[in-house]
């Protein structure tokens, strides 16, 4: 990172100064444990019920909220685990705590991301109240969800999930979802998009599926798939496009507004590669910031924990060893896309877990989560935009 | 960037796929798009867990 003037006194990228106002997320893990077992999950202790102590989330806001790193808009989020089965009164209280410390007026943001399967009127009425922005994980049509998103005892969970998301549209209660596509072959792109689309969500986000944390087998990870993969995201594509972009892609949204920009050469980096940009914190207190999935895993270059909210600040932090270890390492796997990756600037280099889980090492660059989840979604936001245009000059 | 073939000519298709879809009328890409061209609060208030706005990666949100 280069140093930022009249931000910091002192010498070097390592200060604390340097990353003032940078974050904008707050990831709390509430608990580890998931009350269903999808075959990809990446968690590696979703079958111990830990849960983060009044106390220590009591700790973990009052640090955002004194915190030189935070920016005036936060979204502070929930999930690793899955987080409605913590108890009601556990967000009341972290909803109460935000207004007690949030003193300066910080516009928060609240989110959880979840598997739907316990959401109920109670849980309704609370998000409304509180604008809770909800995001569901459900992996398409009923076949496609239930092939690896299950109960324990391996029965699927897509009626739950559909029972949910029917009392969230009761209740009037916007929602996003995430689809992880393990079987791009199995299922045809048009009739993915349509079943989101009636489902109601506000947007949609795809991930193919990943080989990171516990998750090691993923029948994606070869080239010889990629055709059925690039095949998969034109037709969601062109199905977007017939309904006339009635829901949001993230995925289309974020390569157009990347061309729209133009700027190649500077492209700025995402959000998981800047440090402090966002700050996770588990259910013991312990904090890191980079990638999320990437706390408390056991690294080459040591656990991926900078502190803990009851015995250290945010700030401090950037002296130690391990972030230094960390905050370089990452840097230079950045600087190899820079110079090894041609997508480099639509992208602004590939993500510290993927890298990990997938290298073995932050300083590396490119990865399969790189081909799936950027470049062949870049390739076709290329395609769009040149449609886009003809289109537009033919109107006129 | 070390100067390959492939990456010229991605250099070139991005920049021709700039060009194209900033002929597009700010109505469309509104459509599109929902917000662009620095819609801070509602890139902000979306970039997390995949809803939309900026793209964020999926932080295992699975």
């Amino acid at each position: 990172m280069d140093h930022v003037p009249g931000k910091c006194q002192e010498p070097g990228a390592l200060c604390k100064g340097n990353f003032q106002g940078n974050l904008k997320l707050f990831i709390l893990q509430p608990t580890t444990f998931c009350n269903i077992d999808c075959d990809y999950c990446y968690l590696f202790d979703r079958d111990n019920h830990n849960f983060m102590s009044l106390e220590t989330l009591e700790v973990a806001i009052q640090q955002l909220f004194s915190s030189l790193f935070l920016s005036p808009r936060i979204t502070i989020m929930w999930h690793a685990g899955e987080p409605l089965v913590a108890p009601i009164d556990y967000y009341k209280e972290a909803v109460r705590l935000v207004k007690k410390y949030n003193t300066s007026g910080i516009q928060v943001f609240y989110v959880i991301q979840t598997n739907g399967t316990l959401i109920n009127q109670d849980w309704c009425e609370f998000f409304a109240e509180n604008e809770i922005k909800i995001g569901v994980s459900i992996d398409g049509p009923k076949f496609a969800n239930d092939a690896h998103r299950k109960t324990r005892a391996g029965k699927g969970v897509f009626e739950r999930v559909v029972q949910g998301i029917e009392l969230l549209r009761s209740n009037s209660i916007e929602f996003h979802c995430i689809a992880v596509v393990s079987d791009p072959a199995t299922i045809n792109g048009t009739a993915f998009y349509d079943f989101f689309e009636k489902l109601g969500c506000t947007s949609l986000a795809i991930n193919f599926q990943e080989s990171e944390g516990a998750n090691r087998v993923n029948s994606l990870l070869t080239s010889d798939k990629d055709y059925e993969i690039k095949e998969f995201i034109r037709s969601v594509r062109e199905a977007w496009q017939k309904s006339n972009y009635k829901i949001s892609s993230r995925e289309f949204s974020f390569y157009l507004k990347r061309l729209i920009e133009g700027e190649f050469e500077t492209c700025p980096a995402p959000q998981d590669s800047e440090a402090f940009r966002i700050i996770s914190v588990d259910y013991k207190g312990d904090y890191s910031t980079f990638s999320p999935e990437l706390l408390g895993v056991e690294t080459n270059l040591g656990k991926f924990v900078l502190g803990n909210v009851h015995t250290s600040e945010f700030e401090e932090s950037v002296y130690t060893e391990s972030f230094e270890r960390f905050y370089n390492s990452i840097a230079q796997g950045i600087r190899l896309c820079a110079e090894h990756c041609e997508y480099f600037g639509v992208c602004g280099g590939g993500t510290p877990s993927n890298k990990y889980f997938e290298n073995g090492d932050f300083s590396s660059t490119t990865t399969r989560a790189c081909e799936t989840n950027v470049k062949f979604f870049a390739d076709e936001a290329i395609r769009l935009a040149i449609e886009l245009s003809q289109a537009a000059t033919k109107e006129s | 960037m070390q100067r390959t073939n492939d990456s010229i000519e991605l250099l070139d298709k991005l920049k021709s796929a700039h060009v194209a879809i900033n002929t597009v009328s700010d109505e469309e890409l509104k459509k599109v798009l929902r917000s662009f061209r620095g819609d801070e609060s509602t890139d902000q208030a979306n970039s997390a867990g995949g809803g939309g706005g900026t793209y964020s990666k999926d932080f295992g949100c699975y």
